[in-house]
């Protein structure tokens, strides 16, 4: 096994040494940003809004300033991070997935392997193990650190939380799954490295979106009314003071806002409720997605060793 | 091991429809411990015989067997006891040779790695290097190195000569003959030049449009043929098999003989043919050739 292992990434080190390297530098940014947070006055700040107007320094003002430019700069580097976080893996794993196989087919080198005897899915499954293992670490320790950021920004306990959660926990390194398993089947059956990879890429993206919209319609069967902050928001809905469900035109119709005064009537006669899924379901809604992105890439491994016994190395 | 290493069972093998078969109903049966050269011009259906014996390429009609298995249903029973070379050696750039013989290691039970070593070591091969930055002549080595190391009974090379100079070819050949001798490998080489082959070789098959021509024993072959420069009347005993078109240009005649003593060279201008004659001898008669088509233009003139 230790010269499978050295000998895959011999194979494969370009590939993963430079996605391992935008991948570490992804998770550098993710590990800075919640200390540089952390060092910026933001409750002093937010606090000076209340302040008497004698009591704001020209160095208040300054240092919130810098503060609040800071806040903007650090939230658009996040988003950005979170959003390489998310994909990273995925393409990552499409690209060294749609290697894998088809530089072989392409360059010949499949025939000495599959003519030593070894079985044909033995020294896929294991080639694919090597780099799963290896995406897998990478997604995990950036999940982690996203993680992180999420808490940072939402302040709610994760595992009470649907806050983005397409972006976090199993969800990223089960996305980086379905890339290195789109990748080796489009391979397999291509033998050729950059269709392969073009073609990996599309049905990659096609599951993540199929898994999505799924999840969504799975998320609607099962909404009902929150009001935890972690919740999942989909919809929301209004109760007059008996509890009774009513649309917005009947409430209208009801109450008719033209002032402040009708307004401040409306808002004691009406509640409105979020409707969606409540954030302790997280792990539900988490896990059943998670499930079918595994799903797929257990099914596009399947198809991909089949392929990989039939076809031939050139 | 049955009696015969690699065998064809009225194989033929169609790519396209509308061509013509790369096989065409072949029936070979190569026997254990011999060095079989598989000679032909290009097309003729060498490759797909033997991508056919590695499991590779699946016959569209017939069967092949490997040591009396079929590769398409027992496929790792097959290739156990073989080693293939395919045409260009398909070693890893990124991979140092001693990088390759670990690799062997894991895929192959029983690969004697320190065998490969010494065989390396022999050519003067450095097994730190990576395999990109060697001569085609040593690539090709370094996969001869890996197959006999494989320990396997049969080994089936396409084409292992092609691209190299020509002391690589003699040193490999060398090399794949002691070898076989010492192990009583089975091997079978091919090639479309059969002087590449005639060093190393016992046995020959020719083929040519996918059909068998010629399989037969070297020296028997080279005993019963005889050569003739020019217009030939067969006398007693022999038969003309074709006229081909000898180096200088002149009309050189195949004779089979049926096994009664003939004449020899400085005796009515008849002479033994080299293993090239004889393929070049059965290949026309395969096919029109060029000296035909002359012969028919001067008569139509």
């Amino acid at each position: 096994m230790r010269t499978l292992v050295r000998i895959t990434f011999r194979q494969h080190q370009f590939e993963i040494v430079a996605l391992g390297a935008l991948l570490a530098l992804s998770a550098v940014g993710l590990l800075v940003i919640p200390v540089i947070w952390s060092m910026l006055p933001i409750a002093e700040c937010t606090a000076a809004g209340s302040l008497a107007p004698e009591d704001v320094t020209a160095e208040l003002i300054r240092r919130c300033t810098v503060t609040f430019d800071t806040i903007r700069v650090v939230e658009g580097i996040g988003q950005a991070l979170v959003i390489a976080g998310v994909a990273g893996p995925a393409v990552a794993g499409v690209i060294l997935g749609a290697g894998l196989v088809s530089k072989e087919i392409e360059r010949g080198t499949a025939v000495m392997p599959w003519t030593m005897g070894r079985s044909r899915r033995r020294w896929l499954l294991e080639r694919m193990l090597v780099i799963g293992v290896l995406l897998g670490g990478f997604s995990l320790a950036l999940a982690a650190l996203t993680d992180n950021l999420m808490f940072m920004f939402d302040q709610t306990p994760l595992d009470r939380s649907l806050y983005l959660y397409e972006v976090r926990g199993w969800m990223v390194p089960a996305r980086g799954m379905v890339g290195l398993a789109a990748g080796v089947l489009a391979g397999a059956i291509l033998g050729r490295a950059v269709p392969a990879l073009l073609v990996g890429a599309l049905v990659a993206s096609l599951c993540s979106m199929g898994v999505y919209d799924f999840g969504n319609e799975l998320n609607r069967a099962q909404a009902i009314e929150y009001d935890d902050p972690g919740g999942l928001y989909i919809s929301e809905i209004l109760r007059d003071h008996t509890g009774a469900i009513v649309s917005y035109d009947e409430a209208y119709a009801r109450i008719s806002v033209e002032d402040d005064a009708s307004w401040a009537r409306f808002q004691a006669e009406f509640r409105s409720s979020s409707i969606g899924v409540p954030g302790p379901e997280s792990r539900i809604v988490t896990g059943r997605e998670v499930l079918m992105l595994v799903g797929l890439a257990f099914v596009m491994t399947t198809g991909a060793v089949v392929v990989v016994e039939r076809r031939r190395p050139y | 091991m049955s009696e015969s290493a690699l065998e064809a069972f009225g194989v033929a093998k169609s790519y396209h429809r509308r061509r013509p078969p790369a096989l065409a109903g072949v029936d070979l049966a190569l026997p254990s411990g011999t060095i079989t050269a598989l000679v032909g011009p290009n097309g003729a259906g060498k490759s797909t015989l033997m991508k056919a014996w590695v499991g590779f390429e699946r016959p569209t009609h017939g069967h092949v067997e490997v040591a009396g298995i079929d590769p398409f249903r027992h496929r790792y029973k097959a290739l156990a006891h073989l080693a293939y070379i395919p045409q260009a050696a398909a070693l890893y750039r990124e991979l140092t040779v001693t990088e390759h013989l670990d690799l062997a290691g894991s895929l192959r039970r029983g690969f004697d790695r320190p065998l490969a070593l010494r065989r390396l070591d022999d050519l003067a091969i450095p097994s730190g290097v990576k395999a990109g930055t060697l001569s085609g002549g040593q690539q090709a080595q370094v996969a001869l190195a890996i197959a006999l190391a494989s320990r396997a009974p049969i080994l089936v090379l396409d084409e292992p000569l092609a691209g190299l100079d020509p002391l690589a070819r003699r040193e490999f050949l060398f090399l794949l003959t002691v070898h076989a001798r010492e192990h009583g490998t089975t091997a079978v080489l091919s090639s479309h030049v059969v002087s590449d082959v005639q060093q190393a070789a016992d046995r020959l098959v020719v083929l040519g449009m996918g059909a068998k021509l010629l399989d037969t024993g070297v020296a028997d072959s080279l005993e019963h043929h005889r050569i003739a420069v020019g217009a030939v009347t067969p006398a007693g005993g022999l038969r003309v098999i074709a006229s081909f078109l000898g180096e200088a240009g002149e009309a050189v005649t195949l004779l089979a003989t049926d096994g009664r003593p003939t004449a020899d060279e400085g005796e009515g201008g008849l002479g033994r043919p080299t293993l090239e004659e004889l393929m070049l001898g059965y290949l026309a008669a395969g096919r029109p050739n060029l000296l035909d088509r002359v012969r028919a233009g001067k008569a139509g003139h």
